[in-house]
């Protein structure tokens, strides 16, 4: 009974989706462009994260697992990557305010700018999982051609709540549900800096506002063996927008992962392999993505892999207190030899 | 932090995810290359690269602009350059101030003072341009030769053109304009033929060649502005044609007069020397 209850629910979910064709030919990154607020730990897990069941720092990606919260939590976890220097610019871009000294910050000091930071509050319980995010905003410039340069930029601010339910439908079969309002503001935009210079060109930078309603359900089957396998299936962005934008896809798509935890001599090992995209522009193999967290005491070690790049950090709870790292690199797309590199820092007080 | 030479999907590859073992192919994309050679200064394989492809495709105008920001970029022309001209573009509402005029009173003879007054009124605009971009590199020879190349390049698309690239021309010529006002324009002082004259000369001929090239110039400047931004389009249209006036006023006196009066050479000298163009040859004290 429960093999054909799977089964179905899997072709179910199979049926949803399929792969997004690969639109943009200039440069994407798959890692750090993605439009799913997601934390530390998730980001160093190549956010190969549907079947691991804890995640420290933040709500698990799969609502499915939300039953199997441990004990009840509270915290608040500030994220900063590299290139900070750069926010107040990427703000202002997202707040429509341009000026001469933020296009020279913005697109005259180097070939590559990013920065990403978020604030969040979290409560995760044994049924019920929320989080508000006051703000998070990732910022990722490239400039290409020195003599006339071509900009890629994307920017993007977000603003919303997250709710996570969960039960265990049957033995060692869990469903759970997911709602995210967002608010954001963001720019994606590709040109060349001297149409900023033309009539047509001022409007290309102006921000561009949505609001976003997800529902997004998804399930987790545990198979009574050793290493504890299971699978998971995730639905991602299905819901409703208030204004579709060509250059922010967030199509309904459905996400998979195959889970297990080898055993080891000291502490715990979760591994996953996914299929699950970033930012929807994916070809099907940089979908594949492969996590392993290690948690050993107060101290988890993570690290992942997926087709634009590799990631790992190290993460501490030390009672009250968290702090964690990650180092992250995102190949550009279509330039097999260059890559950017992004540190991850977080610190963090939970109750 | 961008660093060069890492191949994640290889090391996806050595893991255990299957189905990977051959390395994705990716379509080849020349603009893409051609940047990428810019960036790492290997501009002659670039244009190399982009020659090639516009010998098989000679209608892509893409290819062409992107030759063209590589001949620029052999001529010196850099992001942290161009920033400031485009960012400053507003400041040619000073090119449309009244010229200063000639005291009539003073001079000998109406033609002559009014060949004075156009030079000195093409003077004032090429000053407007120094000042406006006063941050503009100023280009050596060599790389004056390549930015010629690469605004050749940019008129051969006709009107295919795009706005942007316009610009683009735009500050290329400004970047030339700078250079010829500073190597070329001024040294046409020459020393006094005799004992009776007390000022030095303008070499005609020569001012004649240099208002002609930098008039043609600062139209073809005018109109790529206006051209790209459209509000503005009136402004520099009646700038140019003002401009092609007064250059081919002058070139009418030029060809028909020999010699610049004394009261009208020194205008002309002072107004060269107010506005700072550079090679002043002194003579006689001055």
């Amino acid at each position: 009974m429960q093999w054909v209850l799977t089964n179905a629910f899997l072709i179910f979910f199979l049926g949803i989706s399929g792969a997004q064709a690969q639109t943009l030919s200039f440069s994407r990154n798959a890692r750090t462009f993605e439009t799913q607020h997601s934390s530390l730990v998730t980001k160093s897990l190549a956010h190969s994260c549907l079947t691991i069941i804890d995640i420290p720092d933040g709500l698990p990606c799969n609502p499915s697992m939300t039953a199997l919260n441990k004990k009840p939590l509270f915290g608040v976890e500030l994220l900063l990557s590299n290139g900070y220097a750069s926010l107040e610019s990427v703000r202002k871009l997202l707040d429509g305010k341009i000026t001469q000294e933020m296009v020279d910050t913005m697109f005259s000091q180097g070939k590559v700018i990013q920065i990403e930071a978020n604030a969040d509050v979290n409560f995760k319980s044994k049924y019920l999982n929320a989080q508000y995010t006051p703000i998070t905003v990732k910022g990722f410039s490239v400039v290409r051609n020195e003599a006339n340069p071509d900009v890629e930029l994307y920017a993007i601010e977000e603003k919303g709540f997250t709710f996570q339910s969960g039960l265990e439908v049957f033995n060692d079969f869990y469903a759970g549900v997911q709602a995210r309002f967002i608010n954001r503001k963001f720019i994606s935009q590709r040109f060349k800096l001297v149409q900023l210079g033309t009539q047509v060109g001022k409007d290309l930078i102006k921000p561009k506002e949505q609001i976003a309603t997800y529902i997004e359900p998804g399930a987790t089957y545990f198979l009574a063996k050793t290493w504890r396998p299971r699978v998971s299936v995730f639905v991602a962005n299905l819901g409703y927008v208030s204004k579709q934008y060509e250059e922010l896809k967030t199509p309904v798509e459905a996400q998979y992962g195959l889970g297990f935890s080898p055993p080891v001599g000291w502490g715990d090992l979760d591994i996953s392999i996914e299929y699950r995209s970033m930012n929807y522009e994916e070809s099907d193999i940089e979908k594949l993505r492969l996590g392993a967290l290690y948690h050993f005491g107060s101290m988890y070690l993570s690290g992942g892999i997926d087709g634009n790049g590799i990631s790992g950090g190290v993460y501490y709870g030390l009672d009250k207190f968290n702090a964690g790292i990650v180092y992250s690199t995102t190949r550009f797309v279509d330039e097999e030899s260059f890559f950017a590199q992004t540190v991850y820092v977080q610190l963090g007080w939970q109750i | 932090m961008a660093q060069p030479r890492l191949k994640p999907e290889t090391l996806l590859c050595a893991s255990m995810l299957a189905g990977c073992s051959k390395k994705e192919d990716k379509k080849q994309n020349t603009v893409l290359e051609a940047y990428r050679l810019i960036d790492e200064q290997r501009t002659d394989e670039a244009i190399e690269l982009l020659e090639s492809a516009i010998t098989k495709e000679p209608s892509n105008t893409e290819y062409k602009v992107v030759l063209a920001s590589a001949y620029a970029h052999k001529g010196g022309i850099k992001v942290q350059k161009l920033v400031p001209i485009i960012n400053h573009s507003e400041k040619l509402k000073k090119l449309g101030e009244k010229l200063p005029e000639l005291n009539k009173a003073e001079a000998k003879s109406q033609r002559v003072n009014q060949a004075a007054l156009n030079l000195s009124a093409v003077l004032v605009r090429f000053a407007g341009f120094l000042e406006a971009y006063a941050s503009v590199p100023l280009a050596t020879p060599n790389q004056a030769t390549y930015i010629r190349h690469a605004i050749y390049i940019l008129n051969e698309l006709g009107n295919k053109v795009k706005p942007e690239d316009a610009l683009y021309r735009a500050v290329l010529e400004i970047v030339l304009l700078k250079h010829i006002l500073a190597e070329n324009f001024v040294g046409e002082f020459l020393e006094p033929a005799n004992k009776e004259e007390t000022t030095c000369r303008i070499d005609l001929g020569n001012v004649n060649d240099a208002a002609i090239t930098l008039g043609k110039l600062l139209i073809d400047i005018l109109n790529d502005i206006g051209f790209s931004n459209p509000d503005q389009a009136e402004a520099m249209k009646r700038m140019a044609n003002e401009t092609s006036e007064t250059v081919s006023n002058l070139t009418i006196f030029f060809t028909s007069a020999t010699v610049v009066d004394e009261v009208s050479n020194i205008f002309v000298r002072q107004a060269a020397v107010q506005h700072g163009f550079g090679k002043i040859i002194k003579c006689n004290g001055f």
